[in-house]
């Protein structure tokens, strides 16, 4: 084995796991920090419910329904940041980049402004309708950024195993290899004109489009796992 | 703290100023005396040794274990240069597999994320 190989190959590795390991405990962070701020959001809904059956005062009011406003933008940031990480690998490391979230955080910080600015219960009123648009517009891009981010990773890991593939058939004769890289092959062939298919889509396209890709990634995602097997039984005999 | 006190000078001295039936008994102490020095010593002594042999240890083995049991086929004198057997292969095939995980694809991110309701709120 190269000299250099020797020594750069178990550092890669050793990166790959830390950096592995940091991008879990990241969006565990994220999804912490999401869970936290949709449960200050359920107190301050409730609680403003009950100041609401009661005879407060329109001041109370108007703070009341301002708190419920600012901590459910709060929350739908942590929500949108779950999915910014996922929007930074594609936007890194996919040919098609994504460009809808940028956006929505310049909407969130208007919102922001127009709720702290609000007089009323009427302005507050309309910020909540605004809200609710902006909400769903955040669903669905971030189902968007979902279906595109399942999409990407299907298709690094056909990437890395068509490597792994390749490799283990310079040097092992065997009739189940072949087999198996055959099928893998075609389903290869397959995934890869899917998915050039669906990353030219639009948001809205390819939000009708969830539920199919949700059932494809799953069937992808078998095949790869089939294939993987097929390959450790292969190594094993070869290693015998 | 003792040691530095007593120095070889004070020792020769000492030795000097003794007629020849202490000069045994001056000479023993001294021995002793380092001999003890010694002793307090070689638990430090140990751990640092100790600690040598495992890092170049875990070193060593580091290095046979990323090299080949199998025989390495030299295709030339150039060490840059040499041929992998199969097993070496084996091993790559499995290092390269072990980085591929296909349980990193979530399909259910987006569906188990519980959402804020706002909907159905009004002030």
């Amino acid at each position: 084995m190269n000299t250099k190989i020797k020594y750069i190959l178990p550092l890669a590795l050793i990166i790959f796991f830390v950096s592995v390991v940091g991008v879990n405990a990241q969006m565990e962070n994220l999804r912490a920090e999401y869970d936290a701020k949709l449960a200050s959001y359920d107190q301050v809904k409730t609680d403003y419910l009950k100041l609401k059956n009661l005879a407060v005062t329109d001041t109370q009011r108007i703070d009341g329904a301002k708190k419920v406003l600012v901590t459910s933008l709060d929350s739908v940031s942590a929500y949108m940041n779950m999915f910014k990480s996922k929007v930074d690998v594609i936007n890194t490391e996919s040919e098609s980049s994504i460009g809808s979230l940028p956006d929505k955080y310049i909407q969130l910080t208007n919102l922001g402004k127009k709720v702290s600015e609000a007089k009323n219960l009427e302005e507050l009123k309309k910020c909540l309708v605004d809200t609710k648009v902006f909400w769903q517009g955040v669903l669905d891009s971030c189902k968007y950024i979902q279906s595109r981010y399942m999409l990407f990773q299907t298709n690094e890991s056909y990437t890395k195993l068509k490597l792994v593939a390749d490799e283990l058939d310079s040097f092992i004769d065997s009739e189940e290899l072949t087999n198996t890289k055959n099928t893998f092959t075609a389903s290869n062939t397959e995934f890869s004109n899917y998915y050039s298919q669906m990353i030219k889509k639009s948001e809205q396209e390819l939000n009708s489009s969830y539920p199919d890709v949700q059932n494809s990634v799953t069937r992808y995602t078998k095949i790869l796992g089939d294939t993987e097997s097929s390959l450790v039984n292969v190594i094993q005999k070869a290693s015998q | 703290m003792q040691n530095s006190e007593y120095k070889t000078e004070d020792f020769i001295n000492a030795y000097k100023s003794f007629n020849n039936s202490k000069k045994n008994e001056v000479f023993n102490y001294y021995t002793k005396y380092n001999q003890t020095d010694i002793v307090t010593k070689l638990p430090a002594i140990f751990v640092i040794v100790s600690s040598v042999i495992f890092v170049i240890g875990g070193i060593v083995a580091f290095t046979i274990t990323q090299n080949n049991t199998g025989t390495m086929i030299e295709s030339n004198t150039n060490q840059s240069n040499i041929a992998m057997t199969k097993d070496e292969k084996v091993k790559s095939v499995k290092l390269n597999l072990s980085k591929y995980n296909n349980s990193n694809t979530r399909v259910n991110d987006f569906e188990n994320t519980p959402r804020i309701e706002l909907a159905s709120f009004e002030f």
